[in-house]
C-alpha cells in the first residue's frame, strides 16, 4: 500500500462530493433535454432546427460519459470507507482506463 | 429549405428559449468544473500510485467539463442570429401580408407569390389602375422572395456555426460509454428476483454501474433488488428531465389561454394534475433534512394513467426500522403530498417514541388504486398490485445493510386489502403487517396470510370509521374481527356523525398526538401497541 498523508473520512466526503457533482450535472442536462423538448417540434423547415436536435443528443451523450466517469472516481473514493488497501487497488484498475490518452 | 408557410409559422422565440437553455447548460458545466476542482483541493495531502491516478483522473475530466462548456457556448449565439433573421423577415413578410389585406385586389399564394385578383364582369378599374395593382403583386413578390433568401441564408449560416460545436469538433471521446464498460438492456436482469438483482448489481465494475444509472435509468431506477441510493440517483435525473418538460409545456399552454373545451385546455389540466404530484415529490428531494425527517430518496414514478410515486423518507438500507404505508381508494401520483405529510408524521411520532431509532418511511403510490367507491368493491386492483408489492418488501431486504432491519407495511383502507393479497399467493416478507381502517383483506382468518413465523399482524379501526359498514362479502372478514385472528390495537373513536359513523374518521389516523398515530409509532419501532 503506497497511500499515506489521507484521513479515509476525506476521502469518503470527497468521493461522496464527486458523485454529488457527477448528478448535478446529470440533472442539468436532463433538464436541459426536458427544456429542449418543448420546442423539438417547433420551426418546420429550418436546417437549424433539426441540427440542433442531433446537438443535443450529442452532447448529452458525451456529458452523460463525463458525468460517469466523474461519478466512478467518486464511488472509489467513497469505498475508502471499507478499507484504503481495496480502494487503492480499485482506483489503480479502473481510472486511468477511463482517462481520455489511455 | 423554409418555404413561405414555414416561415409564416415560425416561432423565432423557440430559438431564443433555446439558446438560453444551451447557455445555461454551459454554465452548469463550467460550473461542474470549477466545483470538482474545489472538491479536489482536499486530496493534494495525499500520496501514493493511487493518488495519482486520482487527481489525473479528475483533471482529466474537469478539462472535459470545461472544453463542453466551451463549445457549447457557441451554439446560443448562432441561435439567436437566426432568431433575429427569422424575425426581421417575419415583419417583411407581415407588411406584404397587410397591403395585400387593403388592396382588395392582390393574393398571396402558398408559394409566397402575390398575384392580382383578375378582375370579373362587375371589376370597374381602369386598365392602368389593373396595371398598377399587378406592379405592385410583382413588387411584393420580390419582397418575399428576398426575405425568404435572407433567412434561408441566416439558416444556412446557423448550421454551419453548430457545426463548430460539437464534440466532435473539440475533440472530445467518449470514455466511459465504450464497448468493455457498457450496460444494455439485455444485460438487465429485468425477470430477476430482488435478491438476483442485487447479485448481479454487485457483480458489475463501477463503470458499469455508472452506466446502467446514466444510461438506463428508467429502468434501474425502479428495480427492486437495486441499493437505493442508485435508484435514488437514475430516479433524479429522470425526474428533473420530465419535470422540466412538463413545466416548460404547462408555461407555454398558460401563455397561450387555451379555449374551454379545446384539445390544449384538456392538455393543460392534465399537465396540471401531473404537476401537482410532481411538485411535493420535488420539494420533498430538495428539503433539508433534520433529525427526524431524514433526507428523502426517489424510489420510482410515473405520469402515465393515474401515476405512481415511491418515495422514501430516510434511507430503508441503512435504517433500523423501515415503514411502507400504501394508500386506498383515489390515491394516485396527483395527490401524493397528502401522503407524505403522513409519512412526516410517522416518522415524527417513531422518533418520539423511540428516541435513538434511525427509521425510514416510504410512500408506496406504487400501483393503479380504484378512484372512487364503486371501483374500492373489486379485489382486482389489490389482486393486480399484490406482486409488486411483494416484490418492493423483497427489495428492500435484498438490500439493507448490515443487521435487518424491522420493517413494516401498513395499508390503510383500500391499502389494507393491497396489503392482504399481497400475503397471499407468494410469501410478504415483513415484521408487521397493519391493517388500519379495512373494509377487508380478501382473508378470513390471519392464517391465510403467508408470512414470517414471527411477523405481527395488527389490525385498528377507529370506532366512528365509516369503513365499518362495509359488508363482509365485498373484500371478506374485517381483520378488527376478533374471529379474524389479529392483534387489535386502539385506532381512537374519530368524528362521529348524526347517524354514528362519519367519513372524517376515516382519514384522522395520522392527526398528531392522535391514539391510532402513537400506536403506528410504536409499531414502527418495534413495541406494542396498545389494545
Amino acid at each position: 500500500m503506497s497511500g499515506y498523508d489521507v484521513d479515509p473520512d476525506t476521502l469518503v466526503t470527497t468521493g461522496d462530493t464527486f458523485v454529488s457533482l457527477a448528478d448535478g450535472a446529470g440533472e442539468a442536462v436532463a433538464e436541459f433535454s426536458g427544456a429542449a423538448a418543448v420546442h423539438a417540434e417547433d420551426n418546420d423547415g429550418f436546417a437549424a432546427a433539426g441540427k440542433v436536435r442531433s446537438l443535443a443528443a450529442l452532447w448529452e451523450y458525451h456529458v452523460d460519459d463525463l458525468n460517469k466517469r466523474t461519478a466512478v472516481a467518486g464511488g472509489l473514493l467513497r469505498d475508502a470507507a471499507d478499507g484504503y488497501g481495496r480502494m487503492e487497488d480499485a482506483v489503480l484498475d479502473t481510472l486511468p482506463e477511463l482517462h481520455s490518452e489511455a | 429549405m423554409v418555404s413561405y408557410e414555414q416561415l409564416r409559422a415560425a416561432e423565432p422565440d423557440a430559438f431564443d428559449n433555446l439558446a438560453n437553455k444551451w447557455s445555461r447548460l454551459a454554465g452548469e458545466l463550467s460550473s461542474a468544473d470549477s466545483d470538482l476542482g474545489s472538491a479536489a483541493r482536499s486530496l493534494e495531502g495525499w500520496s501514493g500510485e493511487a493518488a495519482e491516478a486520482a487527481r489525473s483522473h479528475v483533471t482529466d475530466v474537469r478539462s472535459g467539463y470545461s472544453t463542453a462548456a466551451e463549445y457549447i457556448e457557441k451554439i446560443p449565439p448562432a441561435l439567436r442570429t437566426l432568431s433575429d433573421a427569422v424575425s426581421e423577415a417575419q415583419k417583411t413578410v407581415d407588411g406584404v401580408v397587410e397591403t395585400v389585406d387593403t388592396s382588395g385586389h392582390l393574393r398571396v399564394h402558398s408559394d409566397g407569390t402575390v398575384r392580382a385578383i383578375p378582375g370579373g364582369p362587375g371589376d370597374m378599374r381602369s386598365d392602368d389602375e389593373k396595371q398598377a395593382a399587378s406592379d405592385l403583386a410583382d413588387e411584393l413578390t420580390g419582397k418575399i422572395s428576398r426575405a425568404l433568401s435572407a433567412v434561408n441564408e441566416a439558416d444556412r449560416t446557423a448550421v454551419s456555426a453548430l457545426n463548430k460545436a460539437t464534440p466532435e469538433a473539440a475533440g472530445l471521446e467518449l470514455e466511459a460509454t465504450g464497448a468493455d464498460h457498457i450496460i444494455t438492456p439485455s444485460d438487465i436482469p429485468s425477470d430477476g428476483s430482488p435478491a438476483e438483482v442485487k447479485e448481479w448489481w454487485d457483480g458489475l465494475s463501477p463503470t458499469e454501474q455508472e452506466s446502467a444509472v446514466y444510461t438506463h435509468g428508467d429502468v434501474i431506477g425502479g428495480m427492486d433488488g437495486i441499493p437505493v441510493e442508485d435508484r435514488d440517483r437514475a430516479n433524479r435525473i429522470r425526474f428533473a428531465e420530465e419535470y422540466t418538460q412538463l413545466t416548460g409545456r404547462r408555461d407555454e399552454l398558460a401563455e397561450l389561454g387555451p379555449a374551454k373545451y379545446s384539445e390544449e385546455a384538456t392538455e393543460l389540466e392534465e399537465i396540471d394534475r401531473t404537476l401537482n404530484g410532481l411538485e411535493p415529490i420535488q420539494e420533498r428531494l430538495e428539503r433539508e433534512p433534520t433529525a427526524t425527517r431524514p433526507q428523502a430518496y426517489l424510489l420510482d414514478f410515473a405520469t402515465d394513467g393515474n401515476g405512481r410515486g415511491v418515495v422514501a423518507t430516510g434511507n430503508p438500507d441503512t435504517a433500523d426500522n423501515v415503514v411502507t404505508s400504501v394508500p386506498g381508494t383515489g390515491s394516485n401520483l396527483s395527490n401524493i403530498g397528502g401522503e407524505l405529510d403522513r409519512a412526516d408524521a410517522i416518522l415524527d411520532q417513531a422518533a418520539q417514541t423511540d428516541r435513538g431509532s434511525s427509521n425510514a418511511a416510504i410512500t408506496w403510490v406504487g400501483y393503479d388504486a380504484p378512484q372512487d367507491l364503486n371501483e374500492a368493491i373489486r379485489a382486482g386492483y389489490a389482486e393486480d398490485a399484490a406482486g409488486d408489492l411483494r416484490s418492493f418488501q423483497d427489495g428492500l431486504r435484498a438490500t439493507h445493510e448490515g443487521q435487518p432491519s424491522n420493517n413494516t407495511l401498513i395499508g390503510h383502507s383500500y391499502g389494507s386489502t393491497v396489503v392482504g393479497h399481497s400475503a397471499q399467493g407468494g410469501h410478504l416478507d415483513v415484521d408487521n403487517a397493519v391493517f388500519i381502517g379495512s373494509p377487508g383483506v380478501g382473508a378470513d382468518h390471519v392464517s391465510e396470510l403467508d408470512l414470517p413465523d414471527d411477523a405481527n399482524v395488527y389490525a385498528g379501526t377507529a370506532e366512528n370509521d365509516i369503513i365499518r359498514n362495509t359488508p363482509p362479502f365485498i373484500h371478506d372478514n374485517q381483520p378488527i374481527n376478533d374471529d379474524f385472528g389479529a392483534e387489535v390495537f386502539d385506532a381512537g373513536e374519530g368524528t362521529d356523525s348524526w347517524y354514528g359513523t362519519s367519513p372524517d374518521a376515516h382519514s384522522e389516523y395520522w392527526d398528531e398526538n392522535s391514539t391510532p398515530l402513537r400506536n403506528l409509532g410504536r409499531i414502527v419501532v418495534g413495541e406494542s401497541p396498545s389494545s
